[in-house]
């Protein structure tokens, strides 16, 4: 069987994808060239003198405490969200996929986080924890814990994982509970006959034919907590304290925009650039052979 | 029918025209809540009274968004009139003379004339050039004060001739304070702003080389200097001892004061407006502690706030509107008006004269706390204020330090130290990126 459809125009499949095309180069290509044009200069914010300072810009990052603490604070936590976001999504939908009655309920409430703004997440979760006015810190004092994610470093990055995990469980859950559903029941009752029990079943049957959607909420849940947790964290902490919440892209817009030193934002862009097509080399040839689809 | 729709038509075509010959002038500024409503009232008078102009109240967000969206909109070609831009943003302003109209040459090409002499020395020199122009309107000016709750003050016993008006006083009041039960004798707001920037004016402490930054961009940080080592060692210390509370970079302090926690706050004067609506209790202001032992204090605090810049590429129609709504903002009623309902600082010796007249600081004595410290002694080379490029950045820097002081990870010396040489590095950046 031959599935492949053949233009006799060669015209026609060039049109049919060119809006994508467009789309691509205008707002992909075309600013990432921008950006690393200007990473190679220093230039005042109005724009009136600009000069070339070749790879003073990258230099300057490296030599830069800040930058270094951004690179190892937003790897800790990419992969903490990405890990706790994974094996919740697991956790729930393995539960809920067993639940006869009412599922519909209990995946109606497991989605709802996701459905909520992130800027709606960052401030619910901040006036819970607030340290002055907040339920949770009241709480916590209880039991012997003092809250303040204004001043402890540990609590600010805590918090931000927490919102991040918060809504973004429901992601993996969805996509989870939809593979679960995939799994045919005949291999379960094979396995069920071999005399493996229900961990065994679940460990050496199910979970091995979710590994596709793993590695791919592996990439979603990176990419995620790369790039879409720019508002959790401008609500939640701004990046303090003593910016021990600013990851990498936070740290793009704070000193492109509020600082307004455009080379540097630039060069910390291709940096990130970069940084992400590396992740994404090692992620699809270093995992996805141990895929199986 | 017809000729009725022809009327009609007619009467919107003149209405029309009549819209069209008012002058309209976009004025960006980051006055939120309460401030917009006084804002707004002031525009509707100035409308009122000169009726051939529109002012249109754009409200762009913080201030730093502000000054974001104002560098995007001179880029793609569509700034506005008039930028209200933070007082930190005054060097950067500064550097870009391309791009702006000195307040100076356009209120004295208006027949308005007016020069940093016009206004209060704290306020005048701030933003006045290094040849003595003024370069942008004073409009908000505020000055840190201590906010006193009184009944806590009450309920240890003490009175108001127990406020506290050096540091070892705070300290030995806020250890009453303690032992009557309150949960924390003092806090503040804009930790960088008011416990390293003014704290070095108010002891007439060098902040930074070149006077400051007034007399060249090329200039290295002081603040890591051993008086405010030794004050910021002193808040850690109160800290420890549960005196002082940390509530965080902005003025997030505020709800420990509102909610009754702290005792004590410093925080802006301008917030006075909305802390007396929002509390309780009864509360007083009083002038910010310092430190005995250093000679001459204390001295005379700098101004926050921000001012009024103008934009270049405006039509001539445009400028004599601004220039007349600089005028009518100057004027002392306006002055009186704004002061009563936002806490902020009269401006000009004219309008700080007719609010005395009026007996406006007899009813309101918390209103002369600000005024006073401003103008405790004339303004010194250090005191006039602090001109710095990436001077945000740089309080970022310096609220990180702080705020690794206050969390226990490092030492006052050690924080202030490191960023003092952070700074060093953004302010040699800045005179890369202005060369």
């Amino acid at each position: 069987m031959n599935s492949q459809v053949i233009f006799k125009n060669k015209l026609l499949p060039v049109l049919l994808i060119l809006p994508q095309i467009l789309i691509t180069l205008v707002f992909f290509i075309w600013p990432a060239f921008e950006a690393l044009w200007q990473s190679f200069f220093i230039e005042d914010p109005m724009g009136f003198h600009q000069h070339f300072v070749g790879l003073k810009n990258f230099a300057a990052l490296f030599a830069s405490h800040a930058y270094l603490y951004s690179i190892v604070m937003t790897l800790v936590f990419s992969v903490c969200v990405t890990v706790l976001t994974m094996a919740g999504g697991l956790l729930f939908s393995v539960l809920v996929n067993r639940v006869t009655r009412g599922q519909k309920l209990y995946m109606l409430l497991l989605m709802w986080p996701y459905a909520v703004a992130p800027a709606v997440a960052g401030i619910l979760l901040r006036f819970m924890f607030d340290p002055a006015i907040g339920i949770a810190p009241y709480l916590l004092r209880h039991v012997g814990i003092h809250w303040d994610y204004h001043v402890s470093a540990y609590q600010a990055l805590l918090l931000i994982i927490l919102v991040a995990v918060w809504q973004q469980t429901s992601y993996s859950f969805l996509f989870y509970l939809a593979a679960l559903q995939g799994v045919p029941d005949s291999l379960h009752e094979a396995a069920a006959m071999d005399g493996a029990n229900a961990w065994q079943r679940f460990w050496h049957v199910t979970f091995p034919l979710l590994s596709p959607t793993t590695f791919f909420l592996v990439v979603m849940n990176m990419l995620y907590a790369f790039f879409d947790t720019f508002g959790i964290i401008q609500i939640v902490t701004q990046g303090g304290p003593a910016n021990a919440t600013q990851t990498l892209v936070y740290k793009v817009y704070n000193d492109g925009f509020v600082g307004l030193d455009f080379g540097s934002s630039a060069a910390q862009s291709v940096i990130l650039m970069l940084v992400i097509v590396g992740l994404m080399v090692i992620q699809f040839r270093v995992i996805e052979k141990r895929v199986h689809y | 029918m017809k000729r009725v729709c022809f009327g009609l038509l007619l009467a919107l075509g003149l209405f029309q025209g009549a819209l069209a010959q008012r002058v309209t002038i976009h004025f960006w500024n980051a006055m939120g809540g309460s401030l917009a409503t006084t804002l707004n009232g002031l525009i509707a008078q100035f409308e009122q009274q000169y009726p051939q102009y529109h002012i249109v109240n754009d409200y762009k967000g913080d201030y730093p968004t502000l000054l974001t969206s104002l560098v995007a909109a001179y880029r793609a070609g569509h700034p506005p009139a008039i930028a209200q831009v933070y007082e930190i943003g005054t060097a950067l302003m500064m550097s870009e003379r391309q791009a702006i109209v000195p307040v100076q040459t356009l209120m004295t090409q208006a027949g308005y004339p007016l020069t940093p002499n016009t206004f209060l020395p704290a306020i005048g020199y701030y933003y006045a050039s290094r040849q003595g122009q003024l370069m942008s309107l004073p409009f908000n000016s505020s000055s840190p004060v201590m906010y006193v709750n009184r009944a806590e003050f009450k309920r240890a016993g003490l009175t108001l001739a127990d406020i506290p008006r050096t540091w070892p006083e705070v300290k030995s009041i806020g250890l009453r304070l303690q032992a009557a039960g309150v949960h924390c004798a003092i806090t503040t707001a804009w930790p960088a702003w008011i416990q390293l920037e003014e704290l070095s004016a108010w002891h007439n402490v060098p902040y930074a080389s070149a006077d400051n930054g007034f007399a060249s961009f090329d200039v290295k940080a002081l603040y890591d200097n051993p008086m405010v080592i030794h004050h910021v060692a002193f808040l850690a210390q109160l800290e420890r001892q549960h005196l002082f509370e940390y509530g965080g970079q902005g003025d997030s302090a505020e709800s420990l004061f509102t909610s009754g926690q702290c005792a004590m706050m410093l925080e802006s004067s301008g917030a006075r407006g909305g802390i007396e609506h929002n509390v309780g209790f009864p509360v007083s202001v009083a002038m910010m502690p310092y430190w005995p032992n250093v000679k001459g204090a204390p001295q005379n605090t700098i101004i926050g706030g921000a001012s009024l810049w103008v934009v270049r590429g405006q039509s001539k129609a445009v400028y004599q509107g601004v220039a007349t709504f600089f005028h009518f903002l100057l004027e002392p009623k306006t002055q009186l008006e704004f002061q009563r309902q936002t806490g902020y600082l009269p401006l000009t010796h004219a309008g700080f004269a007719y609010a005395k007249k009026l007996g406006y600081y007899r009813d309101t004595p918390g209103a002369i706390v600000a005024v006073r410290e401003l103008t405790n002694k004339a303004p010194t080379a250090y005191s006039r204020g602090i001109r710095l490029g990436n001077f945000p950045q740089i309080r970022v820097v310096n609220n990180t330090a702080l705020e690794s002081v206050f969390s226990g990870q490092a030492t006052a010396a050690q924080a202030l130290h490191r960023a003092a040489r952070q700074a060093d590095v953004l302010l040699n950046r800045f005179s890369e990126m202005t060369q």
